[in-house]
């Protein structure tokens, strides 16, 4: 396990930041944090920093008590950024590369690397308040990347961001996993976390509702059925418990004990045309509604 | 320690590129320059002007002493200050006065007017400034009585005062006294040359410049201290407003703790203050020495006050990172630190007390308060000795406070940091550092 929290609570003043969370950031995952507004993710990930203490709990960095000597190895994009306008791209790298304990050469031609990689060479002598907001962006996301930290937590890096930038920075962070490294993503973009994660924590006024594998969550919240492009269906097919329309698609509740192959194999008996058809698996955008509502009900209550 | 060199660099750099940075080093003292060049052609033109539109008074004579006769060459003596005219004068006291005045031209004439006076009024026709009153009893009583009406704030309080009491003496020793030089000399002042000895007995030529210097260099070489110790804690508290803003802060506090950032900060836009200093002690003050060199500055006295700018610095620069760090933008922040910026200019308001006695009880007592003592003692240091043990005592005092104030301020700075949103009042600030 790369980072490890038990039982972590923060509180300021009459605020209950966060209550008691327990978890574990497997290492070269991408895990998710998400959560409403205001659900205590912001503490959590400084908490995660060193950059606050908690309260009471631990958290622990490659199974040791995490201290200032880790911040080294952890990267930071925070949701609301900015950079120093006045200083050019390659000082600017090259700095906050070196506060994170890289020599200078080192911090130099990772910088060359990585503006390199996103085909920015020519930015590097151009400072800052020259680029356009796009390109500033980028800079942002490799001024995480640029010292090469084990861990690196994202906040929101795909806000304003157009579509092929943010495929640009989706293929660099899955390329930075493949390199091993462990990414904290925070985003309120369920489909970008659905894409990207393999674990995520769910929480919601400080608490943790939701945790695991983002392949069982999904399972777990998903109904047993299928969704079909097909012609319309006859009244009665055998094997078919319920069937519904959801928008040009057919949402198909099973018999019990039926597989998805009888099942077709039964409709295509009954001469229905079959066009498309795929397990109707719950979003995760619907999951997350359906649990910060239930949980601030539960809280409520 | 290495990441408080990296952050110092990076601000002393940032800061010495400025263009603010680089107007105010270069600029600043050619600025001086100007407005002392000004201010002595003004001073120069008013001077002509109050000798070419002198006040006019008159002298009533009572005692039946006074020889108008002689006012005309006492009156040109005056106007000339020559060596010159005293073998003029003393022929002129042989008679010949009527012959003397009209020989100069510009001299006095002598005119005539009335006075009209009762217990609560005086008028004077034609309308004089005042007159000058030599009593019957001059002789016993040696009083002058002087009547005067208010002038301008620049005017001569006792216009023509020397002139009267040359006219007095030469009508007394006219006739009575027989060597014509002895006659002028008893009538003219004599003039005083102050020969200054350094201690080790060394003589030092002084003049009036001397005492023009006496006043300007300790001012100017105070307000070029503290304008950059107050320019460099000004951008050290511009830098973490803008870092809060912008939320660079957020990234540097994942890679530092914040007394690194400070420490760093400070370090930083303190080494760029000295240099500032540096550039204005290259192009300020070596020119002045070569074009003056009567300007007394001693290089200990620099040395005093860079130590002093040093440690007001971290006082000063310090508490406004620290404040500073409370406000969510510029603006906020410089309103959290104006206490500091009032409290460090407060030994200004006695800038002319100080120079005047600059080991005096004031002076004494505003050295030994942390926040006015770099800015005081910058000034006594300049005004001349100031005994060692008065600097070390100040010094010491402004030292240790600054182990609690550094601590304060970073208390205040690790608070301040992340906090975004409302401003908090003082009395939660001092609740926060309570707990904290």
């Amino acid at each position: 396990m790369k980072l490890k929290a038990d039982c972590v609570s923060k509180q300021f003043q009459t605020t209950q930041a966060v209550k008691d969370l327990s978890f574990q950031v497997p290492s070269g995952s991408v895990f998710g944090l998400l959560g409403p507004n205001g659900a205590g993710k912001t503490t959590l990930i400084r908490m995660l920093l060193d950059i606050i203490k908690p309260d009471s709990g631990t958290i622990l960095y490659d199974g040791n008590v995490l201290d200032g000597r880790m911040k080294e190895k952890i990267s930071y994009l925070p949701e609301e950024r900015g950079l120093y306008r006045k200083m050019k791209v390659a000082d600017l790298l090259d700095y906050f590369a070196r506060l994170k304990g890289l020599g200078l050469q080192q911090a130099r031609s990772n910088r060359q690397r990585y503006l390199e990689r996103l085909n920015m060479q020519e930015t590097a002598r151009q400072r800052i308040e020259e680029l356009s907001k796009g390109n500033q962006q980028k800079i942002q996301i490799l001024s995480v990347l640029v010292s090469e930290p084990e861990v690196v937590v994202l906040d929101e890096p795909f806000a304003g961001l157009d579509p092929i930038n943010t495929r640009d920075t989706k293929l660099l962070l899955q390329e930075e996993r493949s390199k091993g490294k462990t990414i904290i993503l925070s985003t309120h973009q369920m489909n970008q976390a659905e894409e990207l994660c393999d674990f995520v924590l769910m929480i919601n006024e400080g608490r943790r509702v939701l945790y695991g594998a983002l392949t069982e969550i999904v399972a777990q919240h998903s109904e047993d059925a299928l969704l079909l492009d097909c012609s319309e269906l006859p009244d009665h097919v055998a094997g078919i418990r319920h069937a519904v329309a959801e928008g040009r698609l057919t949402k198909i509740y099973t018999e019990t004990g039926l597989s998805n192959s009888d099942l077709l194999r039964s409709l295509l008996d009954a001469g229905v045309v079959i066009r498309g058809f795929r397990p109707a698996s719950i979003s995760l955008e619907r999951i997350f509604i359906q649990v910060v509502q239930q949980s601030s009900q539960g809280v409520a209550a | 320690m290495k990441k408080v060199w990296l952050v110092a660099a990076r601000e002393y750099v940032s800061t010495v590129k400025r263009k603010g940075f680089v107007i105010a080093t270069l600029g600043m003292p050619l600025f001086f320059m100007l407005i002392f060049g000004i201010a002595a052609l003004v001073g120069l033109l008013t001077v002509n002007k109050s000798r070419n539109q002198r006040d006019v008074v008159g002298i009533v004579d009572e005692s039946g002493l006074i020889d108008f006769a002689l006012l005309p060459s006492v009156q040109s003596f005056h106007d000339r200050r020559t060596n010159q005219v005293l073998d003029d004068l003393a022929n002129a006291l042989g008679s010949q006065g009527e012959a003397m005045r009209t020989q100069m031209p510009g001299a006095t004439s002598r005119v005539e007017f009335k006075v009209y006076r009762t217990r609560t009024t005086v008028e004077l026709v034609p309308p004089l400034r005042g007159y000058y009153v030599v009593p019957a009893d001059y002789l016993e009583s040696g009083e002058i009585e002087l009547l005067l009406k208010k002038g301008s704030f620049m005017a001569d309080d006792r216009p023509g005062w020397r002139v009267v009491q040359s006219l007095v003496d030469a009508s007394l020793a006219k006739d009575r006294v027989d060597e014509t030089l002895v006659a002028g000399r008893l009538w003219m002042p004599p003039k005083l040359k102050a020969v200054a000895l350094s201690e080790t007995g060394q003589v030092a030529h002084r003049s009036v410049v001397d005492e023009v210097s006496r006043f300007a260099v300790p001012y100017v070489f105070t307000i070029f201290f503290m304008l950059s110790i107050m320019t460099s804690a000004g951008y050290l508290l511009q830098s973490v407003a803008e870092e809060k803003e912008n939320r660079v802060m957020e990234v540097l506090l994942s890679s530092l703790t914040p007394d690194q950032l400070l420490a760093g900060k400070v370090i930083g836009l303190g080494g760029a203050g000295l240099t500032q200093i540096l550039v204005w002690v290259i192009v300020g003050v070596f020119p002045s020495l070569a074009v003056a060199p009567f300007l007394d500055l001693r290089w200990s006295q620099l040395l005093v006050a860079i130590v002093f700018f040093i440690l007001g610095f971290l006082l000063f620069g310090s508490l406004m990172g620290g404040f500073g760090s409370i406000g969510s933008n510029l603006k906020e922040s410089q309103q959290t630190t104006m206490i500091w910026s009032l409290t460090a200019v407060v030994p200004l308001f006695f800038v002319s007390i100080l120079i005047a006695e600059p080991n005096g009880t004031l002076a004494r007592v505003l050295s030994y308060i942390p926040f006015t003592a770099p800015i005081t003692m910058m000034l006594r240091v300049a005004c001349g000795r100031v005994p060692w043990w008065d600097v070390a005592l100040s010094a010491l005092i402004l030292a240790v406070s600054l182990l609690v104030f550094v601590r304060l301020a970073a208390k205040v700075f690790r608070l301040g940091v992340l906090m975004y949103g409302k401003r908090p009042s003082i009395f939660e600030i001092v609740r926060w550092l309570r707990a904290a």
